[in-house]
């Protein structure tokens, strides 16, 4: 392996902003790409080179990997950061990135096809005793094996479609004869969404949380594992609100399925960051759901607890280097948390929310990091993922970062598109978010609209100023210096 | 005098438009202070509490950001107002609403059809945009009385 000098980071928004900073802090040179309506993104403006991909949907620009290896070889590039989503997990992309003689900051492109395959993940995670969820490595042929089969595992149980995704097929049984209707029902609804009616069984895990364990592994065969996150606060399948430590991983916890996490890394010949996802269960058992081959949206709440910079291992796995820590020097400092700004209506079950960033003003302050790929100006677009930013924060305690959190997404300011910020107020404000007492149903069960509570006057205030600078007439309705005298609006209004 | 009524959070307040003082208001003895930071960005403080607020004025209805909250704000019409003053809900009462596309998108599968009862919250047509699916549902229960698009459509 070979040191690098430059790399193209294929991504945009706020990730690429990441790998950027990283890269720069190491004495690496960076190359952006752009799709068209991104010209003027922050990853654009921040990095050293930036190529046009000349296109606007994702399959045209981020998602066209023959674009990209062509602007990494023509600007001299010697290695691909890819980031998350777009063409992070496609080991197609590895290895086009590995035939052009580049260097893939990731795994092997062998590795990405062998975990992105759910059935051959699950099979040698089994053959390597990690735990899986019980249930059928076969598609279910008749009732009475359904029935034979449930039995054994334990009702309730979960009936899956093989074709999978989006809850479809998906139905949880309690007793063997509620089985025949629903697995008649899930058939069909299987075979209309995945034109495949194939029908798996497995143990229906109750109220789980999802506990994820990072690892980094060299390619010196050293893997360590960097303690967990807990991403249990979940809207639309997808992470909101993320911790770390979790409230409910015990230190003999933690070691076990790092020791897990590390094992199912070894046996999948894993080189370069990972995380391996698993659901946990209120009896502290935990299954094994899928290993994520690439950096995770959440990895800061980790840096910030581990003080290690995962971007900055990633890059020097990839030149061949050892890591630069021993799983002894893996010691927790303090609790982090990190919440995912989206562009969002919060009450209008979450619709992505788009148009232009008018006014952008995060929060700051000690403890507080702010990753963002937005400034004012920026528009939220039907094209691209609408995360805004993700607000980061670190206290010495679970109740201090708690607090600074909530201080902190009351001081960001963004104007021009809704934002998930009131919706992760109420969630880290709620009583059993702050007691630790809480799983992957917490948003479902308990989330309400939240409701700014204005006075009468507070709401005539807001409606004034909103009349007066809307209207043809632009002065204020109070003057400020008579701020500090009582009853303005018996003066202004003229009623007394 | 130009006397506009306006709704805001279900508050209604009286001002003249023409020189923006308030004609009628449901609190009328607090200390406000008010400052413009830019473009429609306010700071207001009333009674000490301190409320950073954004305007956008849409077609219809506006909204504020109080404190990253979404307010709407309402231009009242002499209908709406007369029915307030009624005491009736001139949303339960009107009999015909429109849905517009939330957002830009293509439509991947409509669920119900023109002529079909639905309840209010019930979904009735599946939008994809950003790589995500989002149900569409009634605000009313009712009768569809058209339907405007078609699957695959981009609207």
């Amino acid at each position: 392996m070979k040191k690098i000098n430059k790399i193209l980071i294929a991504n945009r928004g706020e990730i690429a902003v990441r790998i950027h900073r990283s890269a720069k802090e190491l004495g690496i040179n960076t190359v952006a790409i752009y799709s068209d309506p991104d010209r003027t993104m922050p990853h654009v403006l921040l990095c050293d080179e930036a190529y046009s991909l000349f296109g606007t949907s994702s399959i045209e620009t981020y998602l066209d990997i023959e674009k990209i290896i062509d602007i990494a070889l023509r600007a001299k590039a010697d290695a691909i950061h890819p980031g998350y989503g777009f063409l992070s997990e496609r080991s197609s992309f590895a290895k086009a990135v590995e035939d052009a003689g580049l260097i893939f900051i990731g795994p092997k492109h062998e590795t990405i096809e062998l975990l992105g395959n759910k059935t051959s993940a699950r099979t040698m995670m089994a053959a390597n005793n990690v735990p899986i969820v019980p249930g059928t490595t076969s598609p279910i042929q008749n009732i009475d094996e359904a029935i034979a089969i449930a039995t054994g595992i334990g009702f309730p149980v979960l009936i899956k479609a093989a074709g999978g995704g989006g809850g479809k097929g998906m139905r949880r049984v309690d007793a063997a004869e509620e089985l025949p209707a629903a697995l008649e029902r899930g058939r069909n609804e299987a075979l209309k969404a995945f034109s495949d009616d194939r029908i798996y069984i497995e143990k229906y895990i109750e109220n789980p949380k999802h506990i994820e364990i990072q690892i980094l592994a060299d390619s010196r065969g050293n893997v360590i594992h960097l303690g967990e996150r807990e991403c249990s606060i979940q809207r639309r399948h997808q992470k909101v609100i993320e911790e770390c430590p979790s409230t409910a991983i015990t230190p003999a916890l933690r070691n076990a399925m790092g020791v897990t996490a590390v094992t199912a890394a070894k046996s999948a010949g894993y080189i370069n960051a990972g995380t391996v996802e698993f659901l946990l269960d209120s009896h502290q058992n935990y299954y094994f759901l899928e290993v994520n081959t690439r950096v995770q949206v959440e990895h800061p709440i980790t840096e910030m607890v581990y003080g290690i910079d995962i971007i900055k291992e990633q890059i020097r796995i990839a030149e061949g280097e050892s890591l630069s820590l021993s799983q002894k020097d893996v010691v927790i400092n303090g609790h982090a948390i990190e919440a995912r700004i989206y562009a969002e209506e919060t009450d209008n079950n979450f619709l992505p929310s788009i148009g232009v960033i008018t006014h952008y003003q995060p929060s700051a302050g000690p403890g507080v990091r702010n990753d963002a790929g937005v400034q004012s100006g920026s528009e939220i677009s039907m094209h691209y993922d609408p995360m805004i930013a993700k607000l980061i924060v670190h206290g010495r305690t679970r109740n201090e970062a708690i607090a600074k959190m909530l201080r902190a997404l009351r001081e960001y300011k963004i104007n021009g598109v809704h934002t998930t910020i009131p919706f992760c107020e109420f969630v880290v404000d709620h009583p059993e978010f702050r007691e630790g007492r809480y799983d992957i149903n917490f948003v479902a069960r308990y989330f309400q609209k939240p409701e700014l509570t204005l006075s009468a006057a507070e709401r005539s205030a807001v409606a004034a100023v909103f009349a007066a600078a809307t209207t043809k007439n632009t002065a204020l309705p109070y003057r400020s210096t008579e701020s500090r005298t009582r009853s303005q609006w018996k003066k202004q209004s003229g009623n007394d | 005098m130009t006397k506009t009524t306006i709704n805001i959070a279900g508050n209604i307040v009286e001002f003249d438009e023409s020189t923006g003082k308030i004609i009628s208001a449901d609190q009328t003895d607090a200390s406000i202070d008010i400052r413009k930071l830019s473009d429609g960005e306010y700071s207001i403080i009333v009674d000490g509490r301190s409320l950073h607020v954004y305007f956008t004025r849409n077609a219809g209805s506006s909204i504020a950001v109080v404190n990253n909250n979404v307010i709407e704000i309402k231009p009242e019409r002499l209908r709406d107002k007369l029915l307030h003053t009624l005491q009736l809900d001139s949303d339960n009462h009107s009999t015909e609403i429109i849905h517009i596309a939330p957002m830009p998108g293509m439509v991947t599968k409509i669920l119900k059809t023109a002529g079909t009862y639905v309840e209010a919250g019930a979904g009735v047509l599946i939008i994809e945009a950003m790589k995500m699916e989002n149900e569409i549902t009634t605000k009313k229960s009712g009768i569809i009385k058209t339907l405007d698009v078609i699957e695959k459509q981009t609207v």
